[in-house]
């Protein structure tokens, strides 16, 4: 009779064991590699006309990712704001890095120079390997990123108003 | 917990038996007088004994066949209505579900997307069904195999009469006058000719064989079991992979979630000649004959920060063929897709206009195009701006619509002794426009572009593969077990001058009434197969 009854416990648990397992893993296991309060993952980058940039090294500064392409209409509006937020962070720790998602040097710089991005750190992502890291589907998308290294928040989508990267940017700020 | 049930032979059984597990006899008074239901030999099945607690009940739900039935018919129907509307990964238009499913559909599209019908198979209820199935396949077997596995393990040679005259091939033949052990000794010997496992106690006979084949269902479903957690691993994370890379000639690129990069070498499409074919065929135009991918597989040996400079080492070369993937620890690149004469380069030569004399000629990489080129000593070509995919957006600005070389659109600024303040040039496919609108200076005219062929190539990692395989082969296995054999048992018992038959078998009757007939034969009892069961139905 005892051993009976441990053998229907322990198929009970098993059962119980994968039931729990499959709903945690299909709902609440959070399969995104970057979540709000977590690292951000490490990445390097080659800044149009200047050094390669590697997130680690900024450590000490609060960082805003944002990644963009001139393909993408929406990216293409908030890239003046950014310009401008980034002017006025300049001297508060808080850097913009506005990743570019797979083109090539030319169109990014003439870019630039047409937008007259000043301010605004561009980096390159011509094989979009942190793109993929990032997993970044809608564009634009941007990372606000404490001074620690982790994700204060993520927003998808745009353009964001001057107001929203304003604040967001203030609540990072060290 | 109930105490047990005591039989008349003394053996102690399980509550809820309905035949004693020993020697037969019916325990419960409903049994008695009736044919019984051998199927698991009047053994008690816990779903069938207890209701109590809800451990009871929900070990009942799913011990019942008639549930997992509905349950799996309900993922049919489920499955079926899943493709009515297409899936939310393959939605058309890049728009949130929410909005495109009562806008491309209406209330049904919105019913459709409430439900969660158009993430099918991450919906919690289909996930809830397949579970339950899983379940189901795990309590309905245990519920039975374990009291199956007892009561043929805890059989009895000599088994109470009553037993032998409810079976379904039961009779009473005369052995008046015989002698007892001659008969008995006999009817074993048939029986072994028969290849039956005989045992023999006093005057009783069990026949036995193919016992083995009652569990192919159990062993159908442990495959089953094994099948279903070889495709739950293809969760875990780097268990399975299943992607889709283009890769130019001449172009390395990483390969989707993996520190893999893939070369493509070359891309070549063969086509039959008209003398490979036994006759002339009537077809229109050509018919390919291979697609192939001349690839290299190098692994990034740097991969550890993404964005940092690849480190590439080659680890495999293999030509792609259809159906002849290259194989590397696990990985698959199988040839799956073909773009050929895709645009690679712009190729232009410069002309004097004037003088008409040429000078030189430039090459405009469509996918990294040069900031700079040096035509000759004299002239050179600045890049000022491109546009791979060009349009005009609502301002008449020039913008691209994507990375890709679809409608490829440069500015260029020529300086040359002519036009020592550079000259600039829009560059179209196939025209060109200066920024003044004035006839240039230097002309461009096109010269051949470079074509290159894409492959497509599909990506696949399986690592759950080998358990998936070993799952469906130990099911076949059980199915076979179960289908090909059958498990045949034959009594005989003399008892009082007379002797008793009884025979059981979980499928082909006629089969087991033959043998019993031809057993009986050899001992001196003609009778054939339609008696034994008239005489069976008078008893």
């Amino acid at each position: 009779m005892g051993t009976r009854k441990v053998t229907r416990l322990i198929v009970l648990a098993v059962i119980v064991l994968a039931v729990g397992w499959t709903f945690y893993s299909a709902f609440f296991k959070d399969k995104t590699t970057v979540q709000v309060g977590k690292p951000v993952p490490d990445f390097v980058a080659q800044q149009v006309g200047g050094e390669k940039v590697q997130l680690s090294q900024l450590k000490g500064k609060a960082v805003v990712l944002n990644f963009w392409g001139t393909y993408c209409p929406p990216c293409r509006e908030e890239m003046a704001d950014l310009n401008k937020a980034a002017k006025e962070f300049a001297d508060k720790n808080v850097v913009i890095l506005a990743l570019n998602v797979g083109e090539s040097e030319i169109p990014v710089q003439s870019f630039a120079r047409q937008y007259k991005l000043d301010a605004l750190p561009l980096l390159m992502d011509p094989s979009r390997a942190i793109t993929r890291k990032y997993q970044i589907g809608e564009m634009p998308s941007t990372f606000f990123i404490k001074a620690d290294g982790t994700l204060y928040k993520h927003i998808v989508g745009g353009p964001m108003s001057y107001q929203t990267i304003h604040d967001n940017m203030q609540q990072i700020a060290p | 917990m109930l105490d047990n049930v005591k039989c008349e032979c003394g053996h102690s059984n399980p509550v809820g038996t309905m035949l004693c597990e020993s020697c037969g006899a019916p325990l419960a008074s409903e049994v008695a007088g009736k044919k019984v239901d051998m199927r698991y030999e009047g053994a008690a099945r816990r779903s069938q004994t207890y209701h109590k607690t809800i451990v009871d009940r929900i070990w009942n739900f799913f011990s019942s066949v008639r549930n997992a039935v509905i349950m799996i018919v309900l993922t049919l129907i489920a499955s079926a209505i899943g493709t009515v509307f297409p899936q939310e990964r393959y939605i058309p238009v890049p728009k949130p579900a929410e909005q495109y499913y009562p806008e491309a559909y209406g209330t049904l599209g919105l019913i459709y997307y409430r439900l969660g019908f158009h993430n099918l198979y991450s919906s919690w209820w289909f996930i809830a069904l397949m579970l339950g199935i899983g379940i189901s396949l795990v309590v309905c077997s245990l519920d039975r195999v374990v009291p199956l596995y007892r009561a043929l393990k805890t059989q009895r040679v000599k088994r109470d009469k009553r037993f032998l005259q409810i079976q379904k091939v039961s009779v009473e033949l005369n052995a008046e006058g015989k002698e007892v052990e001659q008969l008995t000794a006999s009817l074993e010997e048939a029986l072994k000719k028969k290849r039956y496992h005989v045992r023999r106690e006093e005057n009783a006979l069990l026949g036995e064989k193919g016992r083995f084949s009652r569990w192919g269902p159990y062993i159908n479903h442990i495959g089953l079991i094994i099948f279903l957690i070889g495709c739950l691993m293809r969760l875990i994370p780097g268990f399975y992979l299943d992607q889709y890379v283009w890769v130019r000639e001449g172009q390395t690129v990483p390969v989707p979630e993996t520190n893999y990069y893939v070369k493509n070498e070359q891309f070549i499409k063969e086509y039959y000649q008209d003398d490979e074919f036994p006759e002339k065929l009537d077809v229109n135009g050509v018919i390919v004959k291979e697609y192939k991918t001349k690839a290299v597989l190098y692994e990034n040996e740097n991969a550890e920060i993404p964005g940092s400079e690849p480190k590439l080492k080659q680890v495999a070369k293999h030509d792609i063929e259809v159906n002849h993937p290259l194989k590397y620890e696990g990985l698959l690149l199988y040839q799956a897709g073909e773009q050929e004469n895709q645009l690679q380069a712009l190729n232009l030569n410069l002309v004097d206009t004037a003088t008409k004399e040429p000078l030189g000629s430039v090459k405009l990489d469509l996918l990294s195009p040069p900031k700079e080129i040096k035509v000759n000593d004299n002239v050179k070509v600045q890049v000022l701006q491109y546009f791979p995919d060009f349009a005009l957006d609502d301002m008449k600005q020039p913008i691209t619509k994507s990375t890709e070389p679809n409608n490829p659109a440069f500015i260029v600024n020529t300086i040359s002794p002519k036009t020592p303040n550079g000259e600039k040039q829009w560059i179209f496919l196939g025209d060109t426009l200066t920024a003044d609108g004035k006839d240039p200076k230097v002309t461009y005219a096109f010269a051949k572009p470079d074509l290159v062929d894409m492959s497509g190539l599909m990506v696949r990692k399986d690592a759950s593969l080998p358990i998936i395989f070993f799952g469906a082969g130990v099911s076949m296995l059980g199915l076979v077990m179960g289908f090909y054999w059958q498990h045949r048992r034959i009594w005989f018992q003399v008892e009082e001058e007379k002797l008793l038959v009884a025979a059981h078998t979980n499928k082909n009757w006629f089969g087991i009434k033959n043998e019993v007939v031809k057993i009986l034969e050899a001992n001196g009892y003609h009778i054939s197969a339609a008696q034994l069961e008239k005489e069976a139905k008078q008893s």
